[in-house]
């Protein structure tokens, strides 16, 4: 009787470890299968990318149609982060894929054209921005000889993927992040608001890893500067 | 003491506040637009200088431009081409009736002469 028992105690345990073996090998296999599943994915996209690229430099319209809906998006974000305007950073937005059009045959393929795309959307962004300074310079002019009133800037930008509870914080931080110099600008706003890693916002930006988490920390003791002050005046 | 820690608690909140964020969207009928710009922009060369020259500042400007030009020619010609031309004229007349000044021959000496 005790032998069979103890038999029975061998089976199941044996039963036991082999289903444990299967679940942890089927655990495998499905990671596996999801990894296969991304990579091909990717392989597929890069193909699929390439093979857009080089329709659109043929003048292939209905490649450009695929090009603007697959990436408007992305530049609209970046250029809105710059700008912190709805209406120029659609015109922005704009700009940038008829450059896009108009300059493929200039694409080499050396960066990946996302990066391309980014960067085309940072110099646009930028030329406005300079653009607007020189305008509102000239408007401060024009009000020292009593032509124009100019009212005190007031945080008033709304990004339209800030969540609901963090609304008003945001205002006043985007407003804080238009005191940033350029690049810290541009880094903080690729990083934060376009959710790039630093990897990949080096890429953009063309410099190191450790100068994009240099400039991020910079960015981060202004911003912080600066809401101190702000706080302190408006509390 | 609170003060300090209040605006401490605010500017930590308004740095995370963008945790979460989502992309904005461009939007609807964007890929028309950017055609429309594109058509636009793809318009001849003499068509862009067409639409380059009628706008109103840069239309004034070449008007305004040209007005002084004139003017700058008109002023330079005026005053010193008068003078000139009266220097010329006395010039030629003395050639045509052959009365240099440092011979004698003025109307008044010739006058005379034929009276002797």
């Amino acid at each position: 009787m005790s032998d069979s028992l103890w038999v029975r105690g061998i089976n199941n345990r044996e039963t036991v470890t082999t289903a444990g073996l299967f679940t942890s090998l089927e655990r495998f296999l499905n990671q596996l299968k999801l990894f296969v599943i991304s990579l091909l994915a990717i392989i597929f996209s890069a193909l699929d990318e390439r093979n857009l690229i080089d329709q659109l430099k043929q003048g292939d319209e209905a490649a450009f149609r695929t090009i603007v809906q697959t990436w408007q998006d992305m530049v609209y974000n970046t250029a809105l982060g710059i700008v912190q305007n709805v209406q120029d950073a659609e015109d922005i937005a704009q700009d940038v894929f008829v450059q896009v059009y108009q300059s493929v045959s200039g694409f080499k393929g050396e960066s990946k054209f996302s990066t391309w795309l980014y960067r085309i959307t940072i110099t646009k962004a930028l030329d406005h921005e300079r653009r607007k300074k020189r305008k509102k310079r000239f408007g401060l002019i024009k009000s020292l000889f009593g032509d124009e009133n100019q009212a005190p800037a007031i945080p008033d930008f709304q990004h339209p993927g800030v969540l609901l509870d963090n609304k008003e914080h945001a205002k006043i931080l985007f407003a804080a992040i238009t005191q940033l110099p350029e690049n810290q600008r541009i880094a903080f706003a690729l990083h934060k608001i376009e959710g790039l890693s630093y990897q990949e916002v080096s890429e953009v930006m063309n410099t190191s890893v450790s100068s994009v988490e240099s400039l991020m920390h910079r960015a981060k003791n202004n911003l912080k500067k600066n809401l101190e002050e702000y706080y302190k005046k408006n509390s | 003491m609170d003060h300090k820690s209040d605006i401490d608690n605010k500017v930590a909140e308004a740095l995370n506040s963008l945790e979460g964020i989502g992309r904005a969207s461009a939007g609807p009928y964007f890929y028309t637009r950017v055609k429309a710009r594109l058509d636009n922009g793809l318009r001849s060369k003499w068509e862009r200088i067409g639409s380059f020259l009628s706008r109103p500042a840069i239309a004034l400007s070449v008007v305004f431009i040209i007005l002084l030009a004139n003017l700058f020619v008109l002023v330079k010609h005026i005053s010193p081409a008068a003078s000139g031309n009266n220097v010329s004229t006395e010039q030629s007349m003395e050639n045509a009736y052959d009365l240099a000044s440092n011979t004698n021959n003025t109307i008044l000496t010739i006058l005379d002469r034929e009276d002797e």
